[in-house]
């Protein structure tokens, strides 16, 4: 995965790759202990409707080619699919080829197995992508090209069938965690669709869900983070469905939530939070504690840039524009992928781009702290 | 036997078409315990009732999120008019986008025109002035009108113009030096540069009020002279009587009757300016009035209305997580109006004018095609209720039947006739389980006809 | 229906013949830069450096100007001296909108808000007592505004096949429902509550007789053609249905959108050209196969054309379109100067458009129709001398 964003790991600051490999301990530890020098605005990719088009965009996933995929739902013009696949480079930042389907190919009407109303998706090692469908309720699988080898799903309530299937996430066993939203809880599958287990259901209790929106698998313990989206929290659930840690609650103030889209949990155990309706997102440490808050900080890019020289009456406006700092905040992000470089991908979904960051920290010996046990009472320090 | 409709639950049917976006007969028989003038009442103080959640919506089309289309305000708009708790809210924003018409097409900014819609709903039920005060700072109508482009020193009569010709007085209340004066009045009423669509989409452009560029000089606006500014120059437009008898009209064509009857327009426009031009005890007088009673069926409902009533009997798009809202805005296009895109300053010609053959078929082959299908959610409501609590029904009692659970619609006796006589219905239907099916199939023909007839093309 | 005896004068039929006229509108905003090619301009290719057309692809016209690779069957039309090319076409102060510059050219009121379209107007001319609601007939979702005249009756199809009233239903089930409407839109007696109704009465009976008529068309239709399955060669082929049903239709109307290339132009244009070009061949040669093309003339038009300037895969809005007009009538070639790419002769990154889109309507209206152009566009805008041949001749 390195390769992909080599453009982009050029600094001489030690990543985090570097520094877990430094520091020997990283895996052995099971709560990895952070300097946290914050993070840093790294660089703006894609823009509406040109070159490394999004529209509509849902999702991102970082390719093991070089790529960044990101999953489109929307175009104006009816002569398009309504998906595309785009494929943005972090180096060059620009090329991008619509991979999939084939416009042609793909019928106005949803039916099974065409891709109606994609919402995520991921990779697994093989190079196939697993995409949710929220309106035909399936599982559906492309390669990189864009082809299309399959799907799975079945319509319903019972155990095993999905209503409006939301995020989904590859387990370190190769196996698929979904987010049946309409169905208010979460299901677990092999990768060619069969049925392992399920649990949740609606409610606001503890352990209940309501629409959830995004999932991911904490890389340290294998539990599962569930952006419990109408409930606006984050659930961490155990394996077997009980609720171990409850994040966040209504509101607009400081680690409170908005409706939460997209969820991801990077090396070091930190949840990355799309608070879409509060367009930010933010950073909860693994023991549920708010870290951070994004705001967008975004940038032109070069293609940026290249669109503007073409229309000489936007340049105009623009030098007559009154508070550009709207230009850089986000707009309804809906989903975060971080890579282990240490970059946070953050696609920026009503804004038609992705705002990438890198996170900047050190991760701390055993002998390097105190013992855990001093932290009881914060007054101590 | 027939079906006796009582009268109240058919008045309460016609309110709710006209004060809402038409209710079938459950609906109506649900309301009619509170008798007209609560209901009435509720209509008037939408605050009462909740507006719809809409994060589902934001969420299932997010493709949409980005506000990169008009046509997502107008299909947003078509799901507030079936589901909301706040119809009258709705429709008087109908009301005034017809009168304060600004479009998309010129706009270009569809965060813009959905500002401009929710400034129509939010201040369309309360006072006049105060709505006006809000139009000439909204930034799709400054731009739709050049507003802009009006500085002291270049005075663009736009905005002037048309706030006097049709946003207010109307034509020959004023003269030219007039409109001259009330322009000069708005210079300096402008919006901010707003960043370029490329590369990252649009941003709503703001109000500002320039001083620098407000033209400070003496103006003389019907006969007073002295350094007006916009909101000066609006209190003396509330203060004419044109004002009331215009805003009288317009009440009087949008909830009464396509044809104008001057005695009712005056009787709307004394309770307006005695109101001190709050609209909705206008409104709340009107539908109490005899006049507004008998006037059964003398609109043309318009596209939006035809196409959210008609899906209100659906009990279609009733969850925010359906697909194809999108349909919506593009069938009220396709029948001759475009939401939130009128062709013209002037809005759009109603009433006869709606009726075009091109936009009858899509009218009609709408209304059959969702009224006319059993799987929709309220068609099977309303062929369940008919089944309910009988074996057979004779074919008039299931014509009547169908027109009353419609909303208590009326039709004519040839309608009627044309309906049993070409569906060849004779015997009495059976309508237990044994034959529901059958029944189930015929039900939903009759269905279909009543929403072809020329009847259902009037509210 | 108009008579075939050629008495008719009203009507702009000509010593006996019917004027036809069909347009294509490319929605979205066609590249005519990337269409109708400056090939010998090296500024071309400085501006075009993403989407610029190779000149050793392009189909050359003369010596500096050439068509997009896809339009070959176009070209083959051109050599034949059926098309005549109109460069820089457009209004002044171009509108960058769709919706309102589109407006513009189906109102042909580029300064006023108006909701009447020109074709509407032509069509009231040709048929002032309402005889035949076929008189005019669009292809497409809906009514364009361009033939909308409140009023005067035109018949908006979305195919033929299947097109009618109680689409939901077929067979014995849909004529059924179609008598039971006929019965309910009869006439009623009059008193003043019923003019609205007999306003519904008469238009939908005006609606069920143009649905009759037009289920006509494919019946009697035979042909050697075979049009491609993409919707706009199925407009031209229910077009060329109906002309040959002789249902006296003197205005068509296409529409085919797609062409807002802001991205990943260089393949999607070619694509749409490919197919606009293979169904105008097509349908031109159904039309001559059954004697049935001297009087039809097409013209192609687009809302705008593009930035001057690629945007690194496709161009955004500009101005300085152009426009074809296409058929036996034509005398082919190209008509005016191409709007220079000098930067100082630019218009904001545009093309500066050379030729008011009304001169060409007056053109069609007058060489074509023999009408008054003024009334219909709203003035004297001038007109193309020779651009069509004397009727007679054709």
């Amino acid at each position: 995965m390195r390769a992909a964003y080599k453009g982009l790991v050029k600094e001489k600051t030690m990543t985090l790759a570097q520094a877990q490999s430094t520091s020997g301990q990283a895996e052995s530890r099971a709560y990895p202990t952070l300097l946290r020098l914050g993070h840093r605005y790294e660089t703006t990719l894609g823009q509406l409707n040109a070159l490394g088009r999004l529209r509509g965009a849902v999702d991102l996933i970082l390719g093991n080619d070089g790529w960044i995929y990101v999953l489109n739902r929307g175009s104006e013009l009816p002569a398009h699919a309504r998906l595309r696949i785009v494929r943005l480079n972090a180096e060059d930042q620009g090329y991008d080829r619509e991979v999939a389907p084939d416009p042609d190919k793909t019928p106005a009407a949803p039916q099974k197995g065409s891709l109606a109303a994609p919402v995520m998706g991921v990779l697994d090692q093989d190079g196939v992508f697993f995409v949710t469908d929220e309106k035909a309720s399936t599982v559906n699988m492309f390669k990189s090209t864009g082809e299309a080898v399959g799907w799975w799903g079945e319509t319903g309530t019972g155990p095993g069938q999905l209503e409006g299937p939301a995020g989904i996430a590859l387990d370190g066993d190769g196996t698929l965690w979904i987010a049946d939203s309409r169905n208010h809880r979460v299901q677990h599958f092999t990768r060619d669709g069969r049925f392992l287990a399920c649990w949740g259901g609606f409610g606001s209790q503890p352990g209940e869900l309501n629409f959830p929106w995004g999932i991911a698998v904490d890389p340290i313990d294998g539990t599962l983070v569930v952006s419990d989206w109408r409930n606006d929290r984050i659930q961490r659930f155990s394996r077997d469905g009980r609720a171990l840690m409850i994040i966040g609650r209504s509101g607009t103030g400081a680690g409170e939530l908005n409706r939460p889209s997209g969820v991801t949990v990077d090396h070091h155990g930190d949840i990355y939070v799309a608070d879409r309706n509060n367009h930010r997102v933010l950073l909860f440490n693994r023991r549920g504690l708010f870290v951070e808050t994004f705001i967008g900080d975004a940038t032109l890019n070069e293609q940026g840039i290249q669109r503007l020289m073409g229309n000489p009456n936007m340049l105009r406006q623009r030098d007559n524009v009154s508070d550009l700092d709207r230009e850089k905040r986000f707009k309804f992000p809906a989903a975060i992928k971080t890579s282990a470089d240490g970059l946070v991908f953050i696609l920026d979904a009503g804004r038609h781009r992705i705002q990438v960051y890198r996170k900047l920290c050190r991760v701390l010996r055993a002998d390097e702290v105190d013992a855990p046990e001093l932290h009881l009472d914060p007054m101590l320090n | 036997m027939t079906i006796t409709v009582s009268t109240d639950i058919s008045l309460i049917g016609h309110l709710m078409r006209r004060a809402a976006f038409g209710a079938p007969a459950s609906e109506l028989e649900a309301l009619a315990g509170q008798g007209y003038d609560a209901i009435v009442n509720d209509l008037l103080h939408s605050e009462r009732h909740p507006r719809l959640e809409e994060d589902l919506l934001e969420r299932y089309h997010s493709e949409h999120a980005g506000d990169l289309s008009y046509q997502w305000t107008s299909s947003r708009w078509l799901y507030r008019m079936i589901n909301t708790a706040r119809p009258l809210e709705e429709k008087v924003a109908l009301m005034w986008h017809g009168t304060f018409a600004t479009g998309a097409s010129k706009v270009i900014n569809p965060p813009s025109m959905n500002a401009h819609y929710e400034m129509l709903r939010d201040y369309g039920l309360g006072n006049f002035r105060v709505l006006l005060q809000k139009l000439s700072r909204d930034p799709a109508m400054l731009f739709w009108l050049d507003q802009q482009t009006n500085h002291s020193a270049a005075v663009n009569e736009n905005y002037g113009r048309e706030l006097l010709e049709l946003f207010s007085m109307g034509r020959g209340n004023y003269t030219e030096d007039d409109v001259r004066a009330c322009a000069r009045a708005f210079t300096g009423w402008t919006l901010d540069q707003v960043i370029p669509r490329y590369p990252h989409g649009y941003y709503p452009p703001r109000f500002v009020y320039r001083e620098e560029d407000h033209d400070h000089g003496l103006k003389t606006f019907l006969g007073k002279t002295g350094d007006w500014n916009g909101d000066d120059i609006i209190d003396m437009i509330v203060e004419q009587p044109a004002t009331a008898s215009f805003v009288a009209r317009k009440v009087f064509g949008f909830f009464v009757s396509d044809e104008p009857d001057n005695a009712v327009i005056s009787d709307i426009s004394r309770s307006f300016q005695q109101s001190g031009y709050e609209i909705r005890p206008v409104l709340g007088h009107l539908f109490r009035s005899d006049a507004f009673k008998k006037a059964r069926f003398k609109r043309v409902k318009s596209p939006a209305e035809f196409v959210a009533g008609t899906e209100r009997l659906a009990g279609a798009h009733r969850e925010a997580h359906q697909f194809g809202l999108d349909g919506l805005s593009e069938a009220t296009g396709l029948m001759g109006q475009q939401l939130l895109n009128p062709p013209t300053v002037e809005g759009w010609h109603t009433g006869r004018e709606w009726i075009d053959s091109s936009f009858l078929v899509q009218r009609v082959n709408f209304a059959s095609d969702r009224l006319g299908n059993p799987a929709n959610p309220g068609i099977a409501s309303v062929i369940e209720r008919i089944a309910s609590d009988r074996t057979t029904i004779n074919p008039d009692d299931l014509i009547e039947a169908c027109l009353y659970e419609m909303g208590a619609l009326e039709a004519m006796d040839a309608t009627k006739q044309a309906i049993k006589s070409e569906l060849e219905l004779a015997a009495p239907l059976d309508c237990s389980q044994h034959g529901r099916q059958e029944f189930t199939g015929i039900t939903a023909d009759v269905l279909r006809l009543i929403a072809s007839s020329r009847e259902f093309q009037l509210a | 229906m108009p008579s075939e005896n050629g008495t008719r004068r009203l009507d702009g039929s000509r010593d006996g013949r019917h004027p036809v006229f069909a347009v294509l509108q490319l929605s979205g905003g066609n590249d005519f830069l990337n269409t109708v090619i400056p090939y010998a301009d090296p500024l071309y290719f400085d501006y075009r450096k993403t989407v610029g057309i190779p000149d050793g692809q392009v189909l050359r016209l003369n010596d500096r100007l050439g068509l997009h690779p896809a339009m070959g069957p176009i070209k083959s039309l051109f050599d034949q001296g059926k098309v005549a090319v109109i460069p820089g076409v457009g209004y002044p102060e171009p509108d960058r909108s769709h919706f309102r510059s589109m407006d513009i050219w189906h109102t042909a009121e580029p300064a006023r808000y108006i909701s009447e379209g020109w074709l509407g107007r032509v069509i009231r001319e040709l048929d002032p007592k309402k005889e035949n609601v076929l008189t005019g007939v669009s292809f497409g979702s809906g009514l364009p505004r361009a033939m909308y005249l409140p009023g005067t009756p035109a018949t908006s199809v979305s195919q033929l096949e299947g097109y009618g009233l109680m689409t939901s239903l077929a067979g014995a089930r849909q004529r059924q429902a179609l008598k039971a409407f006929t019965r309910m839109y009869m006439p009623v007696e009059f008193d003043e509550a019923a003019m609205i109704l007999n306003h519904l009465g008469q238009t939908g009976r005006d609606a069920l007789a143009a649905v009759d008529l037009l289920k006509v068309a494919p019946t009697t239709y035979e042909s050697r053609i075979e049009y491609a399955s993409d919707p706009l060669s199925q407009s031209l082929k229910g077009i060329a249905q109906i002309h040959l049903a002789r249902l006296g239709t003197r205005i068509f109307y296409a529409e085919f959108g797609g062409f807002d290339v802001h991205g990943n132009e260089v393949a999607t244009q070619a694509k749409l050209w490919g197919i606009v070009s293979r169904a105008i061949n097509d349908f031109f040669a159904d039309l001559q196969a059954h004697n049935a093309a001297d009087d039809v003339v097409m013209l192609v038009f687009s809302e705008f054309g593009r930035r001057v300037r690629d945007n690194g895969n496709g161009t955004d809005h500009g101005s300085g379109g152009g426009a074809f007009l296409i058929g036996e009538r034509v005398n082919g070639g190209v008509y005016a100067e191409y709007p220079s790419l000098e930067p100082s002769k630019q218009l904001n990154g545009d093309l500066r458009f050379n030729n008011d889109f009304r001169m060409l309507y007056t053109t069609i209206l007058e060489e074509h129709f023999g009408m008054p152009a003024a009334p219909i566009v709203n003035g004297n805008f001038g007109r193309f001398d020779r651009l069509l041949k004397p009727l007679a001749a054709a």
